[in-house]
């Protein structure tokens, strides 16, 4: 399976440049927006992506006094919307939307170029976590690529 | 209604599986598909989910579906939207013994209210990740202990958004006595300052599949300054009364959506899974399709013979289909 991350200024740039995109499964199309800003979630979901800052941010609970540092985030100012497809598809990835495109059994595999091809560069992939992740998948984008 | 006929190969089948429960047919039906058995009339059942997802069965064992196939067990077929666990770590990630709560969890460890809890060890039953946790000493108040699954300040939310927050928990070792346990759902401010909380109803620990035992909570945050979500359970303890018992506890969740879906395991990262997508081919004649699920309890749903979308229903595990006129 083919993962695809596509990036937008907004929701709206997001289904205007979607808006026809659809995959056909078990004789059935199945369009990316069945209506109107809800997507199809059989093969997308639109996640968030962010970045460390390099600041922890200290949390203490005012109910049990348990106190929690964390890694603070700073969240990109896009809209991501990621595909599973059951190839890869030249048309998105010429768009100017295009993120990456990372093969799922290679990664699974150990091949180190699972990443088919992208519109960052390695350096950003390693610096970027996507939040939600796709249950299932383990790429390890944020961590190093 | 009447009983079906059914073609040779179902009659069968249904000769091996001899605890197998019956399968009544309307005899009208021009299809039917029993997914408890993976039979099906006419045509192929295919399914589109991108993440795959877990599957419980009749003794509430959880297993994994591989991406696009199908989340069937002898319970029915799963047919779900997708969801997302906000929580990051449902899988006890860093839990270690004795003292040491999972990656993000925070109060499951140490003394409070006379009572410690104690790390003895994590592992999985069947497709669930648990921690087992060690619970002693003398209550010194009537008073609950919240176990938190994520900090105040972590899940964001917004007003009008309906949150589940569930969690299983099963009796390892000893007596819980008067113990219960209760989802608990709270909403919070950007600061991670409460303004609100609910919790569900009580959870008997007792000794069983981890899988069957859940406890959950729904609530639709409604406070003007909700900005955060903390999923919790609150673990209930009588002053005077003296405790040690171990409980298995695995998966939390915390999602939006009106019930608990099958938990999303998670290790550090909330995680979507995605909707199934199942589609039928409906033989020549059907006009409506009846689900049965696993409750025994019907929906009848119009429907065109064909390749056909099975839309999202009213209950998750579906245990029959009837193709009707």
């Amino acid at each position: 399976m083919i993962d695809v991350l596509l990036f937008y200024p907004d929701r709206d740039a997001a289904m205007a440049d979607l808006s026809d995109y659809a995959i056909s499964y078990g004789g059935v199309t199945l369009p990316l927006w069945p209506e109107p800003g809800v997507i199809q979630g059989a093969f997308a979901f639109e996640p968030r992506v962010y970045v460390l800052t390099g600041n922890v941010v200290t949390h203490t609970d005012e109910e049990t006094g348990a106190t929690i540092e964390e890694p603070e985030r700073s969240y990109l100012a896009w809209h991501y919307v990621w595909l599973t497809l059951p190839e890869r598809d030249p048309d998105l990835e010429a768009r100017a939307s295009f993120g990456l495109c990372a093969d799922r059994q290679a990664f699974e595999a150990g091949e180190p170029d699972f990443v088919r091809a992208a519109g960052f560069t390695p350096e950003q992939l390693g610096a970027s976590y996507i939040e939600p992740i796709l249950f299932g998948t383990r790429y390890p984008f944020g961590t190093s690529v | 209604m009447a009983r079906f006929s059914p073609p040779q190969a179902y009659w069968h089948i249904r000769q091996r599986k001899r605890r197998a429960r019956p399968f009544w047919v309307a005899a009208e039906a021009v299809g039917f598909y029993d997914f408890t058995n993976a039979i099906y009339s006419s045509g192929s059942v295919s399914v589109a989910n991108a993440s795959g997802g877990l599957v419980d069965d009749l003794a509430g064992n959880w297993s994994f579906a591989p991406p696009n196939t199908l989340r069937r067990s002898n319970k029915g077929l799963l047919i779900e939207p997708s969801r997302t666990n906000s929580i990051r770590n449902s899988t006890m990630q860093g839990a270690a013994a004795p003292s040491t709560d999972p990656t993000n969890w925070s109060n499951l460890t140490g003394t409070a209210n006379g009572i410690t809890g104690s790390v003895v060890g994590t592992g999985t039953e069947g497709a669930l990740a648990y921690v087992d946790v060690r619970f002693q000493g003398t209550a010194v108040a009537s008073a609950g202990r919240i176990i938190r699954f994520e900090p105040t300040t972590q899940i964001v939310a917004a007003l009008g958004e309906t949150w589940t927050v569930s969690s299983f928990w099963s009796l390892v070792a000893g007596s819980p006595g008067s113990s219960s346990v209760r989802a608990y759902v709270q909403e919070a401010n950007a600061a991670g300052t409460t303004l609100a909380n609910q919790q569900g109803g009580a959870l008997l620990l007792t000794v069983g599949p981890l899988g069957a035992r859940r406890c959950a909570v729904t609530r639709t945050l409604s406070n003007g300054s909700v900005a955060r979500v903390a999923p919790s359970a609150n673990l209930v303890f009588t002053a005077g009364e003296t405790y040690d018992y171990t409980v298995r506890i695995g998966v939390p969740q915390a999602e939006i959506g009106a019930a608990a879906s099958s938990p999303i395991p998670t290790t550090a990262s909330a995680a979507t899974r995605s909707a199934d997508s199942v589609i039928v081919v409906l033989p020549a004649g059907t006009g409506s399709i009846r689900y049965t699920f696993d409750d025994d309890t019907t929906q009848t749903v119009s429907a065109a013979a064909g390749s056909y979308l099975i839309p999202i229903p009213a209950r998750p595990s579906v245990r029959y289909l009837q193709a009707l006129p």
